[in-house]
């Protein structure tokens, strides 16, 4: 209906669209199977991506992110399930938290200077760095007991351990420091369009003191969930470009199929070995931005 | 049954201490639950519904052309300006059978999906009669409301 023109330009121009939202597919599938075999899910990498690679306004690359950040979190939490590794007291008492501050996260975003979303962007992709540089959470915590939060709401649980070959109990500790770490995960996620997963982690990790596997899996369960609360307000905003989100959802969704496969063969210090450098660039690079060197 | 709760507390302070065997117990009443199934299914195909829906849309784009509200080159892609949306537009284009509508509807979809998680949960809970949690994720998916309807947009 509209390929038809006078324009010759135009036509070149449209085809030229064509090919830029072929060639983010093709990103968003690398970025998913490289978010995938890191664990944080490729959120992460879509908005340095479109910023970095494609020239896009960063507020319409964070809409389309926030969107892939849903589509691998809950494609990847349905897997979960099945282990038993997801402590869903704690993933619901900790979702007040980062639902309310996504929403929040979200709001303020409209108000800030791309420099400053560039900068932020480029600090919390640093720390997302830190539990795999330390390799975090590698031993089951020891010695930890319920803190009277953890008590009153039952959030001791326990999980098959398959590498073990045995149920391993845990306690939970630290929940009000966890509650308030999880707030300001949540309005990064909503800020920045990502899942903020290695903040998630973190949290539960070392205030909370759970072990590496069950933060990982209830980390994963919450990121769509608190993807979901910032996603709606981005969307009436207009801020999610369909022929981007297109691309980018599905891109992402393919990439992460790949990569979980993969990452069955594959050894964890190889994938830390591609990682840690490859997040690092990326960070310095929007660092750059916020700079306006770059 | 919010009083249920709150008298077991002391007993399962002391419980927790010298033995695993009830949070053990605690996790397999939850995970292994019918419900906890079928949110797994849930998630799934809401996924999978998303991202057909959102595929055909670009199929339906890549056929038909640009609607009249698209972009129709890239530099007019590149210099978007976000512009609110509303649901009763996006009716009105997919209806028509524009590609741009089409994929909008996907990603509702798709946001939708953990929204609906969380309400399968709020039972999950009731079935446990854990009127504390019942609560919790009561207040959770207000929260994920009040975001999806978009409130002072």
């Amino acid at each position: 209906m509209a390929l038809v023109t006078d324009d010759p330009h135009a036509w070149s121009a449209m085809h030229s669209l064509e090919f830029f939202v072929i060639g983010i597919f093709l990103a968003a599938i690398l970025a998913g199977v490289i978010g995938s075999l890191a664990g944080l899910g490729g959120g992460v990498l879509i908005v340095p991506l479109l910023t970095i690679g494609f020239g896009l306004d960063i507020r319409l690359a964070i809409g389309a992110s926030i969107v892939s950040v849903i589509a691998t979190s809950s494609g990847a939490a349905a897997a979960y399930v099945k282990d038993h590794l997801t402590n869903v007291r704690v993933a619901m008492l900790l979702e007040l938290a980062t639902s309310t501050g996504a929403i929040t996260g979200a709001f303020v975003a409209a108000y800030l200077n791309a420099r400053v979303l560039f900068a932020l962007f480029g600090i919390i992709l640093l720390f997302s760095l830190i539990p795999i540089v330390l390799k975090i959470g590698e031993n089951i915590p020891e010695d930890v007991e319920d803190d009277r939060l953890s008590r009153r709401m039952r959030l001791a649980s326990a999980y098959p351990d398959h590498a073990l070959g045995r149920t391993v109990g845990y306690h939970v500790t630290g929940v009000p420091v966890g509650f308030g770490m999880m707030y300001g995960a949540g309005i990064v996620s909503g800020l920045l369009g990502i899942g903020s997963g290695a903040l998630k982690v973190l949290a539960m990790d070392t205030a909370m003191r759970l072990p590496m596997k069950v933060s990982s899996a209830t980390s994963n369960f919450m990121i769509g969930v608190t993807a979901a609360a910032s996603a709606g307000v981005y969307f009436w905003r207009g801020d999610v470009v369909p022929l981007i989100a297109a691309p980018v959802a599905l891109g992402v969704l393919v990439g992460a199929l790949l990569g979980s496969r993969v990452l069955m063969r594959m050894q964890n210090n190889t994938i830390r070995l591609i990682f840690i450098p490859v997040l690092g660039a990326v960070s310095i690079e929007m660092l750059l931005r916020a700079a306006g060197v770059a | 049954m919010s009083g249920s709760s709150r008298p077991l507390d002391p007993k399962h302070a002391h419980h927790a201490e010298p033995t695993l065997a009830e949070p053990h117990e605690h996790a397999d009443s939850l995970a292994g639950h019918p419900i906890e199934l079928w949110i797994a299914y849930t998630l799934r195909a809401g996924v999978i519904l998303a991202a057909l829906i959102i595929a055909s849309g670009v199929v339906v784009y890549l056929v038909r052309g640009a609607g009249p509200n698209d972009p129709r080159t890239l530099s007019e892609l590149l210099h978007t300006h976000a512009t609110s949306v509303t649901l009763r537009q996006i009716i009105h284009d997919a209806v028509r059978g524009h590609g741009t509508a089409l994929i909008e509807l996907g990603v509702l979809v798709l946001i939708l999906t953990p929204i609906i998680r969380v309400g399968m949960t709020m039972l999950l809970f009731v079935g446990e009669r854990d009127a504390v949690f019942l609560a919790i994720v009561s207040i959770v998916f207000v929260i994920l409301v009040i975001g999806i309807v978009g409130v002072g947009v």
